[in-house]
């Protein structure tokens, strides 16, 4: 058995006696309690969610269902309160504690989310203008209006954002990998959600209608995410507990029309889907719960493209005397999925020519026969416990337990075979004021992924230790700097460690109230998971063999970007970045071993770049009843040795989203525009298009209700992401939701 | 002030135009469209020699391109396994996709080994006997969907690899990070173009990496090669990236490529190659 010190070295352990000793100001008896309550300046109506935060200290919160908010450990004298919400202009407000007494905040509605607080670019709460990265905020609003089954549809509409099937790309970091070693760190609540084994994501496990926002944090961030965040962010934040009982249900249905094409048909069934989420949340006292399941399945609009899903989800949280509180979250996913792995011509046979008239050849077929039949197995159990609290006005502490355990098995050589893997991880943070325009936020994390099965070539395990620490200096009052600093060191089987300093600076400049200006430089990287490092496994024509040897992707990030608020109801957000990148893992075919069947096997390959523009805008227009907004996006990727672009980035593309509210009703469509892949991996020489899809929605809200019809893939237009994987073809979709 | 009102008046009619244009332009297209008829190709392989007794099987491959460059598409286009002992065969290649297709390809494979792109038995419309000529070129149209008389002259005695070369070779510097593969290969003549490149007698490209020296043995047909050499790929190359970073030579330096004989059945073992990986790049 390796002690602490031989299994992560002398100075790993030293860094992280250092940060666990770091000054902490003791509470004083004098602090005081500072109360509220914020409403809604035009209907007096109380509101939930608001942050509130307590200007000069690490001190905030958010307002409970009823609109009421304390905070504890408050020292006595003037302060300056921020009250923001999504959707509201920012209010500031002035106290004198302990003479206040109880404050009634009322927000004024914004046309637009303007200036929403973000907590995932720098690990803390802070003003959207004032962050020094590209961050886009999705609102409950942009969530549900949408009808959206998973959460990946309502990701498609952030500018810089596209997906290749599961893969999420922001700005064209991860291209198509099978979820296996996403680029992007996926965090829920601020905890990482990632698998042990493949690095993927689930996209089901999260509970679309407990959501209450999404933040998007654009370019490397492993000076505080570590491996895996080397591409961006993103983080899922869920509701609290309400205050009173709450019941919440939220459905749709939906039916696949016919193949634009005739020749195209394939079965006479009606193809469809549903989805359906019940949520119950009451708090009791200090305590806190809330409950949800949801059910979601489909025939698939082709042949073994039917799944059927599960989640239940729950959440208790405590809040104390002392201020501090305590969240338990957990939730259990069980997916079982047809396997589609590629059609099976896009050729229809001639029926005048009797030999190909024994060869069906449809899009919606899959290629191989065999594969009929095949259910890919997935169970998660995704579990945090969270404990924070104010020690002082000056010094907050945050600690986190955490364990994903994800188990996949399908039947494609023998049934019922399944690879658990384990990811128990635990984190401290502390943020620390030392001086009132200093902000040091610092911490250290632990994981453990443990692997096995026979995908994976027996059992692995992997630990992975990081110390951060980042300091946030208001220079002035509009000029604020950050730097910041991650070690990590990941020790892999027997194999020698990763170690990766991770060094990041950033600035944010707002030279007048509406203009922000911000710009950072970082690096990044990714430690290969042990499916790209292990997995071996065939399936018809293709194999997959384990790597004897991969390095870890390694990145420099930078970042310009500005954005102007135009009034109350328009805003212009722009960037230039460029992301350099050195032993970049990719799939590739294994020109030695590859004769009358397909073999794969991961491989540091060439230095990437990727560099763009993107652009991003939004007004309201017509007394705020018709609302646009718009992301375009260029990329220019390249392969530095082989001088080509990186296989599945488009070039361009376009979101467009325009909506009319007219009182109770409402419409809207969402565009989508992605230019043709250049460079895909495996099939270069079939046919590829740019991508239309075009969606319509129309909602009306009566009796407490939301109801929505709406229709996807308008014009029916048939083009690939992934090659030989058609997009789905035009739906219709209807849905209710409500709260009770 | 008067700027935000003038921007913000900008911004809204840039985006309403926009949505105009966006909605209007995406009104027609349809996108992937099907293809009628399932492109194939077909002929007849007759052949010549006598197959080898390690023959594993022989297929009729199309490459879009020549040399091909595309190993996935090559593994997609195949015909099924012939009958190669019959002195003649039909074969059909159901093609992924419409286009031209450079070379038509018969590919043996020997027990036990992977095929390289020494294993070709013929191709079609190449020559390599009184004259060099490329191979032609076959179109498959959606108006001619199945192109039929394909046919090609496949030797075996192109496989029939009697014979050894064997020696040891000596690597001169520092291994490069990103190797991929090390090869030799056997020509008959020191190849002066990408056909004869790509054909070699013998080829084996699974050569050790990473060491200082290794002792090689490759079976060849009996006859005269004039240039043996040591081939080299980098990472993610393809295989138009081979590097040639050593041959046999006429004496260690002279940089003149050695001639060898070898009679069926035979061995030479003193074709030793000196390899300077500084070429590696």
């Amino acid at each position: 058995m390796k002690s602490l010190r031989e299994a992560f070295g002398r100075r790993t352990v030293v860094l992280w006696t250092c940060l666990s000793l770091l000054p902490i100001q003791v509470a004083s008896a004098d602090e005081n309690l500072l109360q509220g309550v914020v409403v809604d300046a035009a209907s007096g109506q109380r509101m939930a969610g608001a942050n509130v935060q307590i200007l000069g200290t690490v001190l905030a919160t958010i307002s409970d269902l009823q609109g009421e908010f304390i905070v504890a450990r408050v020292p006595p004298g003037l302060h300056q309160i921020r009250i923001s919400m999504i959707g509201y202009r920012e209010h500031l407000v002035d106290v004198d504690l302990p003479h206040s007494g109880q404050i009634r905040v009322a927000l004024v509605k914004a046309s637009i989310s303007l200036n929403p607080v973000v907590v995932t670019a720098d690990r803390r709460a802070i003003p959207l203008e004032e962050s020094s990265t590209s961050v886009t905020v999705l609102g409950e609003a942009q969530i549900s209006d949408r009808t959206n089954l998973r959460l990946d549809e309502a990701l498609e509409m952030v500018p810089g954002v596209y997906f290749m099937e599961d893969d999420i790309n922001i700005r064209g970091a991860t291209g198509y990998r099978a979820n296996t070693g996403n680029r992007v760190m996926l965090l829920l609540d601020g905890v990482p959600l990632i698998t042990s084994d493949t690095g993927g994501i689930s996209w089901d496990i999260i509970p679309l209608h407990e959501v209450e926002r999404v933040e998007v944090v654009k370019g490397a961030g492993s000076a505080l995410w570590g491996s895996g965040a080397i591409g961006g962010v993103v983080n899922v934040i869920t509701r609290r507990p309400s205050q009173r009982g709450l019941l919440s249900v939220r459905s749709a249905a939906g039916m696949y029309d016919d193949p634009s094409e005739s020749e195209w048909i394939w079965t006479g069934r009606t193809l469809h889907y549903e989805r359906l989420d019940v949520g119950y949340s009451k708090a009791y006292g200090p305590t806190g719960i809330r409950i949800a399941a949801s059910r979601y399945a489909s025939t698939g609009d082709r042949q073994d493209g039917d799944f059927n899903k599960w989640t239940v989800s729950g959440k208790i949280s405590r809040h104390f005397a002392d201020a501090s509180e305590l969240e338990f979250y957990a939730a259990w996913l069980r997916d079982h999925s047809s396997v589609f792995l590629q059609w099976r011509s896009p050729f229809v046979p001639d029926s005048t020519d009797g030999s190909a008239a024994s060869a069906p050849a449809q899009l919606f077929h899959p290629l191989l026969s065999q594969d009929q039949g095949n259910v890919l197995k997935v169970a998660w159990v995704n579990t945090y416990l969270k404990y924070s609290r104010s020690l002082s006005a000056q010094s907050h502490l945050r600690v986190r337990a955490s364990l994903l355990r994800s188990m996949l098995g399908n039947q494609f050589d023998r049934g019922g075979e399944f690879s658990p893997a384990h990811g128990p991880g635990v984190e401290v943070q502390l943020d620390w004021l030392p001086r009132t325009n200093h902000f040091i936020s610092a911490g250290v994390d632990g994981k453990v992924h443990r692997v096995e099965g026979r995908f994976f070539d027996g059992s692995h395990t992997e630990v992975a230790l990081g110390a951060f620490v980042q300091d946030e200096w208001r220079i002035r009052h509009n000029l604020r700097l950050t730097a910041g600093l991650r070690f990590d060191q990941h020790d892999l089987d027997d194999q020698e460690a990763y170690r990766q300093a991770s060094p990041r600076l950033g600035l944010n400049f707002r030279p007048t109230s509406s203009l922000s200006l911000r710009a950072s430089a970082g690096r990044a990287f990714r430690v290969p998971t042990t499916a790209e490092r292990s997995m071996s496994f065939k399936t018809g024509n293709f194999q997959v063999i384990s790597s004897d040897h991969l390095d870890a992707e390694r990145a420099w990030s930078y970042e310009a970007g500005a954005r102007q608020t135009l009034g109350d109801n328009s805003y212009v957000d722009a960037a230039i970045f460029q992301n350099d990148y050195r032993d970049f893992v990719e799939p590739l075919v294994d020109l030695a071993q590859t004769a009358s069947r397909i073999v794969v096997r991961f491989q540091n390959v060439n230095d990437a770049r990727i560099r763009g523009v993107e652009l991003a805008t939004g007004t309201r227009l017509w007394r705020q009843r018709l609302h646009v907004d718009a992301g375009l996006t260029f990329l220019d990727s390249e392969d530095l040795q082989l001088k080509r672009p990186l296989a599945y980035r488009p070039r361009w593309t376009l979101q467009m989203n325009p909506s009319l509210h007219l009182g109770r009703v409402s419409s809207r469509l969402d565009y989508r525009y992605t230019s043709r892949i250049q460079q895909v991996s495996v099939f270069s020489g079939d046919q590829r298009v740019a991508q239309h899809e075009l969606n319509a929605r129309a909602q009306v809200q009566w009796v407490g209700l939301s109801f929505t019809a709406g229709v996807n893939n308008v014009l029916n237009y048939n083009y690939t992401q992934l090659e030989r994987n058609l997009g789905d073809i035009r739906n219709f979709v209807i849905g209710v939701n409500g709260a009770f | 002030m008067m700027m935000d009102f003038h921007a913000q008046h900008i911004v809204r009619l840039a985006l309403v135009s926009l949505a105009a244009m966006a909605v209007a332009t995406c009104s027609v297209d349809q996108g992937i469209e099907p293809q009628v008829g399932v492109p194939a190709i077909r002929g007849t392989i007759t052949f010549e020699g006598d197959p080898p007794a390690n023959t594993h099987w022989v297929v009729v491959v199309a490459s879009r391109d020549f040399p091909p460059s595309d190993v996935v598409q090559l593994a997609l286009s195949q015909s099924a396994r012939l009958n190669f002992n019959a002195g003649s065969a039909d074969y059909e290649i159901k093609v992924p996709s419409l286009g031209s297709y450079a070379a038509i390809a018969v590919v043996w494979k020997a027990i036990d080994e992977p095929v390289i792109w020494s294993d070709v038995l013929g191709l079609y419309g190449a020559s390599f006997t009184g004259g060099i000529s490329f191979p032609d070129t076959v179109h498959v149209t959606a108006d001619a969907p199945v192109v039929e008389d394909v046919d090609v002259t496949a030797d075996f005695s192109a496989v029939d690899r009697g014979a050894v070369l064997g020696g040891r070779i000596t690597y001169e510097g520092n291994w490069p990070d990103n190797t991929e593969l090390m090869g030799i290969a056997a020509y008959r003549t020191r190849p002066e173009n990408l056909l004869e490149f790509f054909r070699p007698a013998a080829l084996n490209i699974s050569l050790p990496t990473q060491v200082d020296e290794f002792d090689y043995r490759l079976a060849t047909p009996p006859g005269t090669y004039e240039y043996t050499v040591v081939l080299w790929l980098g990472r993610g190359a393809s295989v138009f990236d081979f590097k040639e970073i050593g041959f046999y030579e006429t004496s260690p330096g002279s940089g003149e490529p050695a001639e060898v004989t070898v009679a069926l059945g035979d061995t030479v073992a003193d074709v030793d190659i000196t390899v300077d990986l500084g070429l590696a790049k």
